[in-house]
């Protein structure tokens, strides 16, 4: 057993930590009063690699390991979470999707484009009334050698800004995922979302008004979404709970540095007990997701991530975010509450992170139906 | 002059609850309200006490002790007197023999020249004491569902519905009218007046024997023999194909039931 | 023991809730998006006599009492956190200490147009050097012809941009601190209190926090609450019956939390059925049900021990601790039961997470109130600790 980073992983970990200490940042707090992400961070982001990060060099990318990958999203998260979120939709679900069931043509036609930034990627799976395959609304029919799709997405990320939307809908033989160009006639984004943090993200529904595709736009078999989904959800809800390890990170450090310069009753607060129980309880957490998150990227490497390790992943992350950015911001007392301190965002972001890619009760439910399943029985 | 507004207490609609398996209502959790639609017949009653503070305004009601609370609440709002229709042998007096009641209650205070009621109860829907009080005070004229009401020159004036349509009219005093909820929330009471409603203010219980009225002599009321819950309604048949095909077959189900 | 409420507190319970439903639900909304405080509903609540309702009629008030103050948080917060706030600075602190310990010529002057709504009051307290460490105030009162002239700045005060009354404790004597060298002021706007930063804040937005500063503020030996020197203790028993509210409020808060809850658990189907019918959903909902209960017997009694004469202290502490942390707790369950739904700022539950967690931090943070409670059973049996 090796716990320690390669020396390729331990320089990228510097490189990433050091673009966001000087890019996000400083344009963290804007990009969650404004709710946009700037262009030109996405442009500065693409020249570093980041928009093609788990693409192979063939198609323009960094080629990143997972485990690197994962220290990308933690990096920029520990600065701002909406940045690393935006790039998450963008790399594991759209991207990866790609790279993993799409054809040769697909993978030429899209994949150095969305490595370079000139499409950002989105991911329009789930709909107002559905959050599986099976009880989707939207449909793909038949017509001559296109599909014709119809319905309304829901909860689009980057679809603001998106190039390229994954999309999911039935079609006649089944549920399944087309490639869909940002400017393909009868797509329109709805009102946009507004959400508790991750205000930086721009979430919108999209309607699907018979928007035409041609056959080749679909992404692995007709009707095969849920291999789609199958190669992608584990690794995606990984690189979520890494997105929640950065936040919940970045919390700490806050609530750890506000202990340290505040003085009541005579002392800093960081020496009364209350506080110290808050912040090591905070630091058991964070360490303890943290080797969950980077035992999940190993296995990742070794292709041996699991269903139950991920949701174990995501369903801890969710739990720790959001239990670490409520004792940082109540170690700032007053403080915490007044939008110049920057623990109020991180606080808002933490929270956010469990509504995104499985609530709590659906990593359980996983999580169980595994165990369970090791003891021979199916849940 | 003096206004009597009468104030009828119901069960809220909102928490009352229908058993099926028992075919009754459930009103153990229900609580007691003011009929909204009196809240706004005495709001109109309390503007014209302020333009003319000489206007006595009263509030009646009857029905089972625990009525009282719709009284305070009347006081609380503003009105100068509140006045309780109780005792065992008439508080189930409904529709004919409730006017009576009332009726012979209003004569006995004298001076009034107005009675206002809402436009309906909300628990019974019926609509009709208004009307029936007008005929038992001596054919006083009756302004039905009415809004927007003015009091000038010894006339009542106000736009009544009828009809779907609204109507200016105009009667002299003394009269009966039946007000509408509108748009514009009644007043609110001042927290101080709703304490003092309890702690300091009167409600004044009438018995029929002190009005002189022979309960034996009261048209029966009316009384209810069965309460059944309407069954739950079923799916209804959606016609498949095309317009033409669905209007064929539509056209062939319905001539099969003999419904055409 | 009879644990009925008088009828009048149910009539006044209805008026409340109407008022807020009628006036407040329908802009709360807007008014926190847009950090606006909602002036219009304000007035029509002031003619109502919300902002009198636990003080004595001769004062302008409803002479409800703490039983009816507690009823008027707890029916505000189900619809309106913010306004809570608005309404517990004004009344339950900035006109509480002017009730607790004024002169009654303090009162009639000053008591009785707050509770009418006439005028809105502030109480400063809080300091840069001096937040839960209360006792390290720096503002300083200095005898002057007779009058008083105050120096400082207070920080982080609710209604401080639009008040027009300032409850301020300020040092008198700094060799003997807050025991016996601190007293409170009543001070008047026009006597020349400037409004410093007003505050972006994370929750109840529709309230307004602001810097409160005071520059050789002239205020005369008339407008001493209490006596002087007395002033920290003054507050404090102030804050004790603020605390009492804030449990209230947060019972509000978590009732209505409840009812979503429940409605959304009925409604809602994941999987073909109700999410009602899956058993964490359930224990949610029983367990969010069980601590409401055990608060609302807690809020009530202590209501009932403050309007009779009871020492109530150490119940008010409770109040506030156990009360901002079921309610955050309430807000959140049903954030978690209602998925992406509950974190959309279209759907009123964003709105509640942020503004419960105030509760935890505002009116002595929760570690305060436990280190006090402790404190206080401490010293029964002959320990005393510091904070
Ligand atoms: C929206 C808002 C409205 C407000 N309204 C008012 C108002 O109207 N009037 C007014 O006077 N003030 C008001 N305040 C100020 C509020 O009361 C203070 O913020 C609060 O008392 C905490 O003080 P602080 O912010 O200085 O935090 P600190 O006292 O600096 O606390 C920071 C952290 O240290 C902890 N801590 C401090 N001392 C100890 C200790 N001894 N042991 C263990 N832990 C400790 C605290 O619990 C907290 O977690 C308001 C604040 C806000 C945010
Ligand atoms: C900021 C944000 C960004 C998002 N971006 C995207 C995006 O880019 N693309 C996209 O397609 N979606 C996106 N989503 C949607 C998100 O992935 C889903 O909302 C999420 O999966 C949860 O579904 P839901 O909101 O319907 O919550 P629900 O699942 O409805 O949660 C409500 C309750 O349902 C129950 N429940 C849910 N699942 C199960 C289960 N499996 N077993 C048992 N009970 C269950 C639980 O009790 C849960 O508490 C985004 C959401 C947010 C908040």
């Amino acid at each position: 057993m090796n716990f320690a980073f390669t020396e390729e992983q331990a320089m990228f970990r510097d490189m990433f930590a050091d673009f966001a200490a000087k890019e996000v940042e400083p344009r963290a707090e804007h990009m969650a009063e404004d709710e946009e992400v700037p262009a030109g961070l996405l442009k500065k982001a693409a020249m570093q690699g980041f928009l093609g990060a788990l693409t192979p060099e063939d198609y323009g990318g960094a080629a990143l390991d997972p485990m690197s990958y994962i220290l990308l999203l933690e990096e920029i998260a520990k600065s701002d979470m909406s940045t690393a979120m935006v790039l998450h939709v963008h790399n594991s679900l759209a991207s990866q999707a790609i790279l993993l069931c799409g054809s040769e043509a697909q993978k030429e036609e899209w994949l150095p484009a969305l490595a370079e930034g000139g499409a950002v990627g989105a991911w329009a799976l789930n709909e107002p009334d559905s959050i599986a395959l099976g009880s989707m609304q939207a449909t793909a029919k038949v017509d001559g050698d296109a599909y014709i799709l119809h319905g309304t997405k829901a909860w689009v990320s980057n679809a603001g800004i998106a190039g390229l939307y994954v999309i999911f809908a039935v079609a006649p033989e089944g549920p399944t995922a087309f490639l869909v160009p940002a400017d393909a006639e009868g797509l329109k984004l709805g009102n946009r979302d507004k959400t508790l943090g991750m205000r930086g993200v721009q979430i919108n529904p999209l309607y699907l008004n018979d928007v035409a595709v041609p056959a080749e736009s679909v992404l692995g078999q007709p009707g095969g979404a849920q291999a789609v989904l199958d190669q992608v959800t584990d690794f995606s809800r990984l690189s979520m709970a890494a997105i929640a390890l950065g936040g919940a990170h970045h919390a700490l450090d806050l609530g750890v540095k506000f202990a340290i310069d505040r003085k009541q009753f005579g002392s800093e607060i960081a020496l009364k007990g209350a506080i110290q129980a808050f912040i090591a309880d905070s630091a058991l957490e964070v360490e303890t997701l943290r080797s969950q998150i980077y035992r999940c990227a190993s296995l990742a490497e070794q292709g041996k991530l699991d269903r139950e390790a991920a949701a174990i992943a995501k369903l801890w992350a969710n739990r720790v975010a959001y239990q670490v950015g409520n004792r940082m911001i109540q170690t700032h007392g007053g403080y915490g509450y007044i939008l110049d301190y920057a623990i109020g965002r991180v606080f808002r972001d933490c929270r956010t992170i469990e509504g995104i890619e499985g609530t709590n009760r659906s990593q359980q439910t996983a999580i169980a139906k595994s165990v369970l399943a090791t003891h021979g029985f199916a849940a | 002059m003096r206004i009597v507004v009468c104030i009828k207490q119901i069960l809220d609609p909102e928490t009352i609850k229908f058993s099926r398996s028992q075919q009754a209502i459930d009103d153990r959790l229900a609580t007691r309200i003011m009929n909204p639609p009196d809240r706004w017949a005495l709001d109109a009653a309390l503007r014209f006490k302020e333009a003319d503070p000489s206007i006595e305004v009263i509030a009646m009601s009857l029905g089972e002790p625990g009525v009282e609370d719709v009284l305070r609440e009347a006081l609380a709002l503003g009105c100068d007197r509140a006045i309780l229709l109780s005792d065992a042998a008439v508080v189930k007096a409904r529709a004919a023999g409730l006017a009576q009641i009332v009726a012979t209650a209003i004569r006995r205070l004298r001076n009034v020249q107005l009675v206002m009621t809402g436009h309906m109860a909300l628990d019974t829907g019926s609509g009709t004491l208004g009307a029936r009080l007008a005929i038992e005070l001596g054919d006083w004229p009756v302004l039905m569902n009415v809004d927007q009401l003015r009091l000038e020159g010894g006339h009542i004036t106000g736009l009544q519905y009828a009809d779907e349509k609204y109507y200016h009219s105009s009667y002299p005093l003394p009269a009966v009218a039946t007000v509408l909820e509108t748009p514009q929330h009644p007043r609110y009471p001042h927290g101080a007046d709703i304490i003092n409603a309890y702690r300091v203010r009167n409600v004044e219980v009438w018995s029929s024997l002190a009005l002189g009225i022979d309960p034996t002599t009261l048209p029966a009321p009316t009384t209810g023999r069965q309460l059944r819950v309407p069954p739950a309604r079923q799916l209804g048949l959606i016609v498949e194909g095309t317009p033409q095909e669905a209007a064929q077959t539509l056209v062939a189900m319905l001539r099969s039931r003999r419904v055409i | 023991m009879d644990l009925t409420l008088p009828k009048e507190y149910d009539l006044l319970r209805h008026m409340i809730r109407d008022v807020m439903e009628n006036e407040f639900a329908p802009v709360a909304e807007e008014a926190d998006e847009k950090a606006e405080v909602p002036f219009e509903a304000i007035k029509v609540a002031a003619k109502a006599g919300l902002f009198g309702i636990p003080f004595p009629q001769e004062y302008g008030g409803s002479g409800a009492g703490e039983l009816g103050y507690v009823i008027l948080m707890e029916e505000i917060s189900r619809v309106d956190s913010a306004m809570a706030t608005v309404v517990g600075a004004h009344i339950g602190i900035a006109a509480m200490a002017v009730y607790v310990d004024g002169s009654r010529a303090l009162k009639e002057k000053y008591l009785t147009p707050m509770a009418q709504g006439a005028k809105i009051g502030a109480f400063c307290l809080t300091e840069p050097a001096a937040g839960s460490d209360a006792a390290a105030i720096k503002t300083r009162a200095i005898r002057s012809n007779g009058n008083w002239v105050i120096n400082g700045t207070k920080i982080y005060i609710s209604n401080g941009p639009f008040a027009d009354l300032f409850s301020v404790l300020a040092v008198t004597d700094p060799a003997l601190g807050a025991r016996g060298g601190v007293t409170a002021f009543v001070v008047e706007k026009e006597m020349g209190t400037k409004i410093g930063v007003v505050e972006k804040k994370l929750g109840i937005r529709a309230s307004a926090t602001s810097e409160v500063i005071f520059d050789e503020v002239e205020v005369p030996q008339a407008n001493v609450i209490g006596q002087e020197g007395l002033g920290f203790v003054t507050f404090m028993k102030t804050l004790d019956l603020g605390r009492v509210t804030v449990g209230a409020a947060s019972l509000g808060g978590a009732q209505k939390a409840l009812e979503m809850i429940i409605d959304y658990a009925r409604l809602a189907e994941k999987y073909g059925m109700p999410l009602a019918h899956q058993q964490q959903v359930q224990f949610m909902i029983a367990d969010l049900y069980s601590w409401n209960e055990m608060l609302r017997g807690l809020v009530y009694r202590t209501a009932w021990m403050v309007d009779n004469h009871r020492p109530f202290a150490r119940e008010a502490y409770v109040c506030k601790l156990m009360g901002s942390e079921i309610a955050s707790k309430a807000v959140s369950y049903a954030m978690e039961i209602h998925g992406a739904l509950g974190l959309s700022r279209d759907y009123p539950l964003e709105r509640a997470f942020r503004d419960a967690r105030i509760a935890e931090i505002f009116e002595g943070t929760n570690e305060i109130q436990r280190i006090i409670i402790a404190r206080d059973l401490l010293r029964e049996v002959g320990v005393h600790i510091e904070p």
